[in-house]
């Protein structure tokens, strides 16, 4: 009788400490960094391709690697292996979107590489990448993607803190965003923009936020849209 | 006999042309020089989870006074493996040794959750000082961790220094007159969104340890 009820005291304390750990977010924290960041413009035509038949082949060392495992990647494990976090941050795809891969015509298949931010988040290497998807039979689209360095290659994320900065860097032209990383703009619109996004000569990326947001709210602002968006962009 | 010649040529002539076409689109992109020139940002990085969790809501002893060994599988177990020969020692009829659980913080950092465990330990009539127990999941398995870094620093700072009330009042957007203090110093603490500053939760909670602990025991 005793065991049984030591046995009923153990299950419910097991119980009770696994649901605590399953339990939803109940606050919001967040930590001021501040990093160094860098901005590197592709020259034309550098393209990503689909260049590896499998996953052994990649290393993706280099975050244009990463890319080029992406447009590569024929089954699920390939797909978990380039995103941090495995199967359980992986999206999961279909078995059609992999005979699509294994059978596209890989010289006309690629993404054309525009610009990429480099920037440290808690101590680990991140990068960010626009990029423009060319598919067969697709219209050519904008895209970008968050990646970090784990584990000794370069894996995808999707860093929440980074989800407007990375929306930030596929829709700005890359003069104004190099403008505002690198300080060193001539054009005089640029240079109003900087001003407005740094403190103290660092870019703010609260601020970069919120400029980003008076582009749309409270009304559409065409003429900002003008001056810092690009027009190939969605 | 030349037009056969001309022929070939034309052929090898193809065949490099394809070859060099093929080479120019699959070779590798030159990674070294895709380096850019440096700037300075500064960004504020929220944690996509945090949860927090007082031991003593549950009021059971089961949750708050660990006696014996748990699963290595969850933080508190890996806690009890620090003291696993301490607990060995307790029987039915006798506990000599406890884990006083206090309250416990997870926090998602890049792809690991990271667990802060506030605990003492009680043998006889003694009780220890308050401890910071740290863990890390990482690839679906969790296990101690042994390393700190300034973020996780300061998240220690914080949990040592408050209770889980008084770091739920710092949060609310509501002010509770019961702690007039807290409804001051939460202003310097708090965004536009009312998203804590843990750098800046860290320093109010160091440089005013004494007024927050009137409010531990409410």
């Amino acid at each position: 009788m005793i065991e049984n009820r030591m046995f009923f005291i153990v299950a419910l304390s097991i119980l009770s400490l696994g649901n605590a750990q399953e339990e939803n977010a109940n606050l919001i924290l967040s930590y001021p960094e501040e990093s160094e960041i860098s901005f590197f413009q592709y020259p034309e035509g550098t393209n990503a391709y689909a260049i590896y038949n499998s996953q052994a082949e990649t290393t993706n060392m280099y975050p244009e690697q990463l890319l080029e495992s992406i447009i590569s990647a024929t089954n699920q494990d390939w797909v978990d292996y380039n995103t941090l976090g495995g199967a359980e941050k992986a999206s999961k795809k279909k078995q059609s979107h992999f005979d699509k891969v294994k059978t596209m015509d890989k010289a006309n298949n690629y993404f054309e590489l525009a610009h990429k931010l480099t920037l440290e988040v808690g101590g680990v290497s991140t990068a960010i990448i626009k990029f423009f998807t060319h598919f067969q039979e697709t219209e050519t689209l904008s895209g970008v993607s968050v990646m970090q360095f784990v584990d000794g290659r370069w894996q995808k994320t999707s860093q929440t803190s980074l989800s407007t900065l990375s929306i930030v860097v596929m829709r700005m032209k890359p003069e104004v965003l190099k403008g505002i990383v690198l300080l060193n703009s001539d054009d005089p619109n640029i240079k109003a923009l900087a001003e407005r996004v740094s403190r103290d000569g660092v870019l703010d990326l609260s601020l970069l936020e919120d400029e980003f947001r008076s582009w749309y709210s409270p009304e559409k602002d065409e003429t900002k849209i003008e001056l810092y968006k690009d027009p190939r962009t969605w | 006999m030349v037009k056969l010649l001309k022929k070939r040529h034309m052929k090898i002539m193809i065949i490099v042309a394809l070859l060099f076409l093929s080479h120019s689109l699959y070779s590798q992109l030159d990674y070294e020089k895709f380096n850019g020139n440096k700037g300075k940002m500064i960004f504020s990085k929220t944690y996509g989870y945090t949860n927090l969790y007082d031991y003593r809501v549950n009021a059971s002893e089961e949750d708050s006074i660990i006696t014996r060994k748990l699963s290595s599988s969850i933080p508190e177990g890996l806690l009890t493996d620090l003291y696993a020969n301490e607990l060995s020692s307790n029987t039915k009829d006798s506990v000599s040794f406890k884990i006083i659980m206090d309250s416990r913080l997870l926090v998602d950092m890049n792809a690991n959750r990271v667990c802060l465990i506030k605990y003492s330990t009680g043998s006889n009539n003694t009780v220890s000082e308050k401890n910071i127990f740290k863990a890390v999941k990482t690839g679906g398995n969790w296990r101690e961790l042994n390393i700190s870094n300034s973020e996780i620093r300061l998240l220690e700072q914080i949990l040592l220094g408050t209770s889980v009330e008084v770091l739920f009042q710092f949060y609310n957007r509501w002010n509770d007159p019961e702690y007039p203090d807290i409804n001051k110093m939460k202003l310097k603490v708090k965004d536009e969104e009312g998203i804590l500053n843990i750098k800046k939760l860290a320093e109010v909670v160091t440089n005013n340890i004494a007024v927050l602990q009137k409010y531990d025991n409410k």
